[in-house]
């Protein structure tokens, strides 16, 4: 069973990574046909993804680092053993690299492959390219590290759901700032990019990205790919020690000053969490609960809210997803996306993006929250399981504020999204219904999925998102997404081509009522049979 | 202090467990098992590891659905009007799991919403209920900073906060100090003085002697023996402890 969930895994992943290598490699092609733009494009490309994949991996190894190198369940039982603190930073440096790696190998790898089939590309391209990437990995781990490490010494004193959603937030909103300002190009980057003046023997636009993106620390990495990918120039000799230096420099800093403040600030993390004080932060104002909702569901709605809140694991890895709903803000009202809605093919295309794109961050924030939040009551379940309270009510409240907060999250920057694209009112609201209907259809589809399948031990929401339920309604939730990012093409193209788009949309209406209507079926199934394992 | 409320009119036998069987796969956990626990009666289940101590009592709370029998609470089906039978019983788990990010307070505000408490009420039964357990200056911290101890008395404080008419226990006393295990004894005493009733399941024999007025022991789900403890005595001569007699019960069986 294990196998099969760790297969169905791998081949979801890899669905991905091909998906991303097709629309990578038509993407790069398109922009081959440019000639000097094109270069210059595919330059802005590479440093574009690493930059990304950098921020990525940044705030996601922050986020989890906080509490893995502080905060993780054995570090007691291990500080008791005599493996030397050392050995201790080193484990959690790789374990929290282990499970914040995954966007180098997810975006990295298509893009790289792309490159270099477009360019035809010999097999000495790819074996350079995995030493780069490699050593780009070295450098982000040794970065991401050390910036851990410093947080955590600098916000010792604080609670560390303040600490992880403080350090998170700040880094959030730094890196969408400048990813919105540096990073997506805007109708001025095109104008330059495409102009073919030459300047030194190099054209003006390659000089304008090297400027743009010099004091990005991904610069070097995504230059010395364009280098050996396409043969055209790009990187100075400064550029190309700096692919060796920055892995060697951050790693040196991360085992040496990294590794003195994990010493200092370890001891006093785990004292704060082992002797409760008067006056501690931990503890909190004497006041009723619940303080806003009221009645048996509403209390457990506010707990559940409360709960959340007071979590620094699951703050952060809301902040995350903020994080990259954020970049897509970020490209919805910076890129020239107007010049798009002239084309209908082109805006058809488009607007799958803006779909998918929202039907994505539904998924991850429901397979996160949404998902788990029946199994996550856990071994307290006895309480709810030994109330007077009606489950059937308690679930269908957690649908409703699901849906609710999801829709609520998501919708609106894809309707702005939308809005930018869109200049036909009655297009807008068509396309607003199949947004609506994406945030309720996916919230029920896997609170069902957790409803009908829930495991009462298992306390990390990871975990649950992991196992075979959740990864079957991952599957169910990416299908449906991409089915009504189809719809949304079809509706688009017919509506700005003359032609009908009710059937489109009758089709989406139809398809997310039937899902409704099973995922209810399952949540009824599952609440006859709910037992407090 | 604890008073227990009336089961009503009508009301018969406050807990009462008919041939009741639960089946896990690959498990036989209860095997027709049939008791009752009389009004005003501190019955305690005992039985070695796996004999189906837990589950008896999780059925007996609604946590897990039997295979086949009934539950009767004050002569309702726990399982046919879950809600009505409910609200008569406190439970106190084996592990006293709570939300760790809620302040004690804050867990026992939501239990007391869950079973419908005025507020008012809940402030006072907690106030009351903290000074009896000597708890009062944990009540605001998280309650990831607490003790197994205090974890306990905050799962028993839970359970008496809505003034149940039977309370369902299981290993009542452990990890509690020895002053709080005596407050715990005194408790259980008083709110059958007052007419609750109280299925007790424990490996502390000592604690089930000097509460209980009858026991049953289980092995392998089913009832091997049941009895006042006097009566039981009167079966095996020579045995004066609890602790002699199960095991006298449990190498006989």
């Amino acid at each position: 069973m294990r196998d099969t969930i760790v297969g169905g895994f791998l081949a979801v992943f890899l669905i991905v990574m091909i998906g991303e290598y097709v629309a990578f490699r038509r993407g790069l092609e398109a922009l081959a046909e440019l000639r000097v733009a094109g270069a210059a494009l595919t330059l802005y490309f590479l440093e574009s993804v690493l930059v990304l994949v950098l921020l990525i991996a940044l705030i996601s190894f922050i986020a989890s680092g906080l509490w893995i190198f502080y905060r993780a369940r054995d570090t007691g039982f291990l500080r008791a053993t005599p493996l030397p603190l050392w050995s201790l930073f080193a484990l959690r440096s790789s374990e929290t690299v282990m499970v914040t790696s995954w966007a180098l190998a997810i975006v990295g790898i298509p893009a790289v492959l792309a490159l270099g089939l477009t360019y035809r590309a010999p097999i000495a391209f790819y074996a350079g390219a995995a030493v780069v990437l490699a050593l780009f990995a070295l450098f982000a781990a040794g970065l991401a590290t050390l910036v851990t490490t410093l947080a955590a010494a600098a916000l010792v004193r604080v609670p560390t759901r303040f600490a992880v959603g403080s350090t998170v937030a700040v880094l959030v909103l730094v890196f969408a700032i400048v990813v919105g300002k540096n990073v997506v190009p805007s109708v001025g980057d095109f104008h330059t990019i495409f102009e073919p003046e030459m300047l030194n023997g190099k054209p003006a636009s390659i000089k304008f990205i090297e400027r743009k993106f010099t004091w990005w620390p991904s610069h070097p990495f995504a230059a010395s790919l364009y280098t050996s990918a396409t043969g055209g120039a790009a990187g100075s000799s400064a550029t190309r020690a700096g692919l060796w230096l920055l892995p060697l420099v951050s790693i040196v800093l991360a085992a040496t000053l990294g590794r003195r403040l994990y010493a200092r600030t370890l001891p006093v993390v785990m004292e704060a969490f082992t002797v409760l004080r008067s006056g501690d932060p931990a503890r909190v104002a004497a006041r009723p609960f619940p303080r806003r909702l009221r009645g048996p569901v509403g209390a457990l709605i506010e707990r559940d809210l409360l709960t959340l809140v007071r979590n620094p694991h699951e703050l952060s890895r809301m902040a995350f997803i903020a994080f990259l709903l954020a970049l897509y803000t970020s490209f919805v009202f910076i890129a020239p996306l107007r010049e798009a809605g002239d084309r209908p093919h082109a805006l058809a295309r488009l607007m799958i993006f803006n779909v998918t794109a929202a039907g994505y961050f539904l998924t991850a924030f429901g397979l996160r929250f949404v998902f788990p939040s029946v199994s996550l009551e856990g071994r307290v379940a006895w309480i709810f399981f030994s109330s007077p309270l009606r489950v059937r009510r308690f679930v269908l409240a957690k649908l409703a504020l699901a849906a609710t907060l999801l829709t609520v999250a998501v919708v609106p920057i894809a309707m702005a999204g939308t809005l930018r694209l869109v200049r036909d009112v009655t297009l807008a609201v068509e396309i607003g219904g199949l947004l609506v209907l994406l945030s309720a259809t996916t919230a029920t589809l896997l609170l069902a999925f957790g409803t009908a399948w829930p495991d009462f031990r298992e306390r990390d929401a990871e975990v649950l998102g992991t196992s075979g339920a959740g990864l079957a309604s991952t599957v169910a939730c990416l299908v449906y997404v991409a089915v009504i990012g189809w719809i949304a093409w079809g509706t688009v193209l017919a509506r700005t081509s003359g032609g009908n788009e009710v059937p489109w949309l009758g089709a989406g209406v139809a398809v997310s009522a039937v899902l409704v209507a099973g995922a209810l079926a399952l949540i009824e199934r599952g609440i006859r049979s709910l037992e407090a394992r | 202090m604890v008073d227990a409320p009336s089961l009503g009119g009508g009301a018969d036998t406050p807990l009462r467990l008919e041939h009741l069987t639960k089946q896990f796969p690959g498990c036989l956990a209860v095997d027709d098992l049939s008791l009752t626990v009389e009004p005003g009666e501190i019955y305690g289940l005992i039985g070695p590891n796996g004999s189906g101590k837990t589950t008896t009592v999780k059925l007996s709370t609604g946590l897990y659905r039997p295979t086949s029998g009934r539950v009767l609470v004050a002569g309702i089906d726990l399982h046919a009007e879950p809600e009505r039978a409910k609200q008569l019983i406190g439970y106190v788990p084996d592990e006293p799991f709570a939300y760790e990010r809620m302040s004690g307070r804050e867990f026992l505000h939501l239990v007391g919403e869950l079973w419908g408490v005025p507020r008012e009420r809940r402030d006072a039964r907690i106030g009351e209920l903290a000074g009896v357990f000597r708890i009062g200056d944990m009540l605001d911290g998280h309650v990831d900073n607490y003790s197994r101890g205090n974890r306990q008395k905050i799962a028993l404080i839970a359970a008496l906060l809505h003034d149940p008419a039977l309370l369902v226990v299981d290993e009542p006393i452990v990890g509690l100090d020895p002053e709080s295990a005596i407050r715990t004894r005194e408790l259980l005493r008083q709110f059958v003085a007052t007419g609750g009733s109280v299925l007790l399941c424990t490996h502390t024999l000592s604690f089930a002697e000097s509460v209980c007025r009858r026991v049953g022991m289980l092995r392998n789900g089913r009832l091997v023996v049941e009895g006042a403890l006097a009566d039981l005595r009167g079966q095996v001569p020579g045995t004066a402890s609890l602790e002699e007699l199960y095991l006298h019960f449990a190498a006989a069986r």
